[in-house]
């Protein structure tokens, strides 16, 4: 997994800065979107990934799936804060502010906030199975306000931000180069994604077994 | 079973509708030069250089002055000083930022929407 995660990385790294063409009205400004759309996807399938598991925790009642659901949940919200960062250096370097409350803008800060509400939801409730519970119904709350935030309201209202990459008319303005490197950088943080929850969840378990045994009367973790 | 399904969804639905209705009624920062000519803070005013007429952009030396017509239409007087970005010939459409004072809006700042296609560029 790591070979592959590697070789991607210098892949399109290398393609991001050796083989990309200078793009119209951008520039080499261009290399920030090889950055910033992936990084925008990848915190969208966090959080639907992170209410996937919050449904199937609700159904079967399983800890693991409350694990799995938080991790996404994390996860989403620092690949958010990434493609707010980048996006605000591009947007200082494309429409001259890095930040002027642009509807874009506004829209992802309530998304952080959203997401930021979740991880203080889940640190204030201490009954393990009440805080599963309470943070699944909110996860799912919560991503139902993603379509909105993301794909609804930037499209109906004027923004500085460029038409999404597949925009109303279906069309893709888009150089053959720079989609199938756009490509693979989503392939790369996609995977980095399900690697990183993957690690991350393994790690929760091991921290719950540990803490299992140093205090054994505790009730058990059902996994 | 199915009661407490049905409430859920309904619930959500709710939720959605009020949070679409109450976001999409705040969220736009730009407003019109009418607007802008009545507050007193800071606002930012969108619109596209008008470029029928003489003076559709010049510079007096120490900035420069645009013409810029609203989305309601009004065509403006805007002073800038300060170098206006290289995008503005080609934008879409421009946002300025700043307030209206005596007869014409002095921004501070110019944003400009460029038509972002990812297609290559191709020197002329």
């Amino acid at each position: 997994m790591l070979i592959i995660l590697g070789a991607l990385l210098l892949a399109v790294n290398y393609a991001v800065f050796y083989l990309l063409p200078p793009m119209e009205g951008l520039g080499y400004l261009s290399r920030i979107a090889v950055l910033h759309i992936p990084v925008a996807w990848v915190s969208v399938l966090g959080f639907a990934v992170s209410a996937f598991w919050a449904l199937r925790y609700l159904r079967k009642n399983n800890r693991l799936y409350d694990i799995k659901s938080a991790v996404a949940a994390t996860l989403g919200l620092g690949f958010c804060i990434a493609a707010t960062v980048s996006g605000a250096i591009f947007a200082r370097l494309a429409w001259g502010s890095f930040w002027n409350w642009d509807p874009r803008q506004t829209s992802i800060t309530i998304l952080l906030l959203t997401y930021y509400a979740y991880y203080g939801l889940r640190l204030a409730v201490e009954h393990e199975e009440t805080k599963a519970r309470v943070s699944a119904v909110y996860s799912v709350m919560a991503a139902s306000t993603v379509p909105f935030l993301v794909f609804i309201m930037p499209r109906q209202q004027f923004s500085l931000h460029p038409s999404p990459v597949i925009n109303q008319a279906g069309k893709i303005h888009m150089d053959i180069v720079f989609s199938i490197v756009l490509a693979g950088a989503i392939c790369f943080c996609t995977l980095l994604f399900f690697y990183m929850s993957r690690l991350l969840v393994q790690k929760r378990i091991a921290g719950r077994k540990n803490a299992e045994q140093a205090s054994p009367r505790e009730e058990g973790v059902k996994i | 079973m199915t009661h407490t399904r049905v409430l859920c969804v309904a619930i959500i639905i709710v939720f959605l509708l009020f949070a679409f209705v109450n976001f999409t009624k705040s969220l736009t920062p730009y407003v019109t030069f009418a607007q802008a000519k009545s507050s007193r803070g800071s606002v930012q005013v969108r619109g596209t250089i008008e470029t029928s007429g003489a003076l559709s952009r010049q510079s007096d030396g120490r900035g420069s002055i645009l013409r810029l017509r609203d989305e309601a239409g009004e065509v403006h007087q805007v002073i800038y000083r300060g170098a206006l970005p290289d995008g503005v010939d080609k934008a879409e459409s421009l946002v300025v930022v700043g307030k209206y004072e005596g007869s014409a809006f002095m921004a501070t700042k110019v944003l400009t929407k460029c038509p972002t296609k990812y297609q290559e560029h191709v020197s002329k």
